[in-house]
C-alpha cells in the first residue's frame, strides 16, 4: 500500500504559539497527518482547546506546556519537559506596528524579544540539550514583511528579517547532522493577530489574487517542511502569499 | 472525512520530460498520489517503459519533441482539460562566454524557455487548463549562481522564472496557479551527461546536504500541484540542499 509522502508518522513535533491562529492550525494539521505533538502557549484554557482539537483528529498522546518564551527560566523548563523531538515550529509571535519617528526603544525591544529572541534562544537550548534528533526539521515563522516594506511595520519587519538571517547560518551549522532550518514567509493570514478590524482586513484581502491566507494554508506548508520528503530543503524562506503581484 | 489536501486523486496532470530524471520521478509520484498522468517525452521506448510502470490506471504517453510546433500540437490534441502541468523537459550544455555561438543560445533557449512558454500559450489558448489548475515549471539554481560556462542555460532558466511570474498574474483570475521549482545539482541523466566537461561529483559535494535525488524534487513538485498549496502562486521553491546558502 502506497503511503503518500506528506505525513509525519513516527515524529514528535514541538509547536509554539499553539493556543491560537497559525500555531493552533499547525498543531492540529500535524497531528492529523500522524505526528505526536508537544504544544506550548501562554494561555492554559486555549491550549486545552487546541489539545481537544488535536485529539479529535488523531490517536492522541499529545502534551501541552504553558510557557512565556520571552522568560529564559520558562524556556529552560520547556526544553527539559519536551524531551527528544524530530521537529519544531516556532509559530509564537507578536505584532509590532509603529512608525519609526515614534518608535520607543522599549517597544522595539519587546518586538525583538517576542519575534526574534524567543525562537532564537529556544533553538539554542534545543540544540545544546541535544533535544533535536538527527534529521530534525526546524521551521521558523517569518513573514512577507521580511521581504517588503509597509509603512509603519518597521519593528515587525526587522524582527522577521533578523530571524531569517539567523536561520540561514543555522542551516549550515546543523547540516552535518542532516538537520534543516527553513522559514515560512506568509502574507496576510486571517488570524486573531490581524483580524480585529474586519473592514481593514477585507481591504487588505483585495491585494491578494487568491484572497487572504488561512491558518491551514500555512500548516500544509509546515507539514511539507517537517516531512522527510523535504530532506534536501534547507535555508530557504518559502513564500506563501496568494500570488501577490508586487513581491 | 474530507479529501486530503495532499491528494491528487482524479486529477489530470501533464508531465513533460517524463522519460527520465525529475520528470520521470514526478510522473511516478503523481500517479501514486492518484493522478492520471499524461507523460510526454522524446524517447518512445523509455517513455512507454515509464508509463507502463505507473501506479493506477488511465495514464497516457505522448511521444514528441516540444521544441517542434508539431510536437506541441500533438500534446494539445491528446490532453483533456488539465488540473496540473509539470514542465520538466530541459537540457543543459556548457559553453564559456568566449565560445558561445548563436546556435548554442538558440538550442538552450529553445528547450529550456521557448518550449515551456509556447506550450503554456497553446494550452491556455485552447482552454486545456482547468480552473484551479497548478502549473509547475522546473528551473535550476543556476539561475541564481551561474556556475562556470552555464551562461546560456542559466539565462534561459532565469528568463523562464521571470516569465512564470508574469503568467501567474495573468492566470490568477481563473484560479490557476503558476510556480517554479528550482533544484540544485540533482542525480539525473542530464547531470551525468555533463561529466565529460565538468566534475559533477565536485559540484554535488558543494551542497551541505549532499546529492539531491529526483524523488526529492518530485515531492516539491507534488506539493505545489496539490490543493495543500492553494495559496501559493508566483513563487519559486528552492530545493538545493543548502547549496546557495554560502554563495555570496
Amino acid at each position: 500500500m502506497f503511503q503518500h509522502p506528506f505525513h509525519l508518522h513516527g515524529k514528535t513535533v514541538l509547536v509554539t504559539g499553539a493556543s491560537s491562529g497559525i500555531g493552533r492550525a499547525i498543531a492540529v494539521e500535524c497531528a492529523r497527518v500522524g505526528a505526536r505533538i508537544v504544544i506550548s502557549g501562554r494561555n492554559q484554557e486555549r491550549l486545552d482547546e487546541t489539545m481537544t482539537m488535536m485529539d479529535a483528529v488523531s490517536e492522541g498522546g499529545h502534551t501541552a506546556f504553558v510557557a512565556d518564551l520571552t522568560d529564559l527560566a520558562q524556556l529552560d523548563q520547556l526544553v527539559d519537559a519536551v524531551g527528544e523531538i524530530d521537529g519544531v515550529v516556532h509559530s509564537a509571535g507578536i505584532d509590532g506596528v509603529t512608525p519609526v519617528r515614534l518608535l520607543r526603544q522599549s517597544f522595539m525591544q519587546s518586538v525583538m524579544d517576542g519575534n526574534f529572541m524567543a525562537p532564537a534562544m529556544l533553538t539554542q537550548k534545543l540544540l545544546y540539550k541535544k533535544s533535536l534528533r538527527n534529521g530534525a526539521s526546524i521551521v521558523f515563522l517569518s513573514s512577507i514583511a521580511a521581504h517588503s516594506g509597509t509603512v509603519g511595520v518597521g519593528p515587525y519587519s526587522a524582527s522577521k528579517g533578523a530571524l531569517e538571517g539567523l536561520m540561514r547560518c543555522l542551516a549550515l551549522e546543523i547540516a552535518p547532522r542532516g538537520m534543516r532550518a527553513n522559514a515560512l514567509a506568509p502574507g496576510m493570514v486571517d488570524t486573531p493577530l490581524v483580524n480585529k478590524v474586519r473592514e481593514w482586513l477585507d481591504e487588505k484581502a483585495k491585494m491578494y489574487p487568491f484572497g487572504l491566507g488561512t491558518p491551514e494554508d500555512v500548516a500544509y506548508a509546515a507539514i511539507y517542511l517537517l516531512a522527510d520528503v523535504s530532506r534536501k530543503v534547507t535555508g530557504i524562506h518559502m513564500d506563501l502569499n496568494g500570488g501577490i503581484p508586487w513581491t | 472525512m474530507t479529501a486530503s489536501p495532499f491528494s491528487l486523486e482524479g486529477r489530470h496532470i501533464l508531465v513533460t520530460g517524463a522519460s527520465s530524471g525529475i520528470g520521470e520521478a514526478a510522473a511516478r509520484l503523481c500517479a501514486q498520489m492518484g493522478a492520471r498522468v499524461i507523460a510526454c517525452g522524446r524517447n518512445e521506448e523509455r517513455l512507454q517503459k515509464v508509463v507502463s510502470g505507473l501506479a493506477g490506471e488511465g495514464h497516457q504517453a505522448v511521444t514528441g519533441d516540444l521544441t517542434d510546433p508539431a510536437g506541441r500540437q500533438a500534446v494539445i490534441d491528446a490532453v483533456p482539460a488539465l488540473d496540473g502541468c509539470v514542465f520538466s523537459a530541459g537540457a543543459a550544455a556548457l559553453a564559456p562566454a568566449r565560445m558561445v555561438s548563436q546556435r548554442h543560445l538558440d538550442t538552450m533557449f529553445a528547450v529550456n524557455y521557448d518550449s515551456p512558454v509556447l506550450l503554456t500559450q497553446a494550452l491556455l489558448a485552447k482552454r486545456k487548463i482547468a480552473r484551479n489548475a497548478s502549473l509547475v515549471y522546473v528551473t535550476a539554481v543556476a539561475e541564481h549562481i551561474g556556475p562556470n560556462a552555464t551562461g546560456a542555460y542559466a539565462g534561459a532558466k532565469a528568463a523562464l522564472k521571470a516569465t512564470v511570474r508574469s503568467i501567474a498574474v495573468e492566470v490568477a483570475p481563473q484560479g490557476i496557479r503558476a510556480n517554479c521549482v528550482s533544484p540544485g545539482f540533482v542525480a539525473t541523466p542530464m547531470l551525468e551527461g555533463l561529466q565529460a566537461v565538468m566534475n559533477t561529483q565536485e559540484k554535488t559535494a558543494l551542497a551541505p546536504l549532499g546529492t539531491i535525488e529526483p524523488d526529492e524534487v518530485a515531492a516539491g513538485i507534488a506539493w505545489l500541484l496539490a490543493p495543500a498549496s492553494r495559496w501559493v502562486s508566483r513563487s519559486s521553491l528552492v530545493i538545493d540542499g543548502g547549496l546557495t546558502l554560502h554563495i555570496p
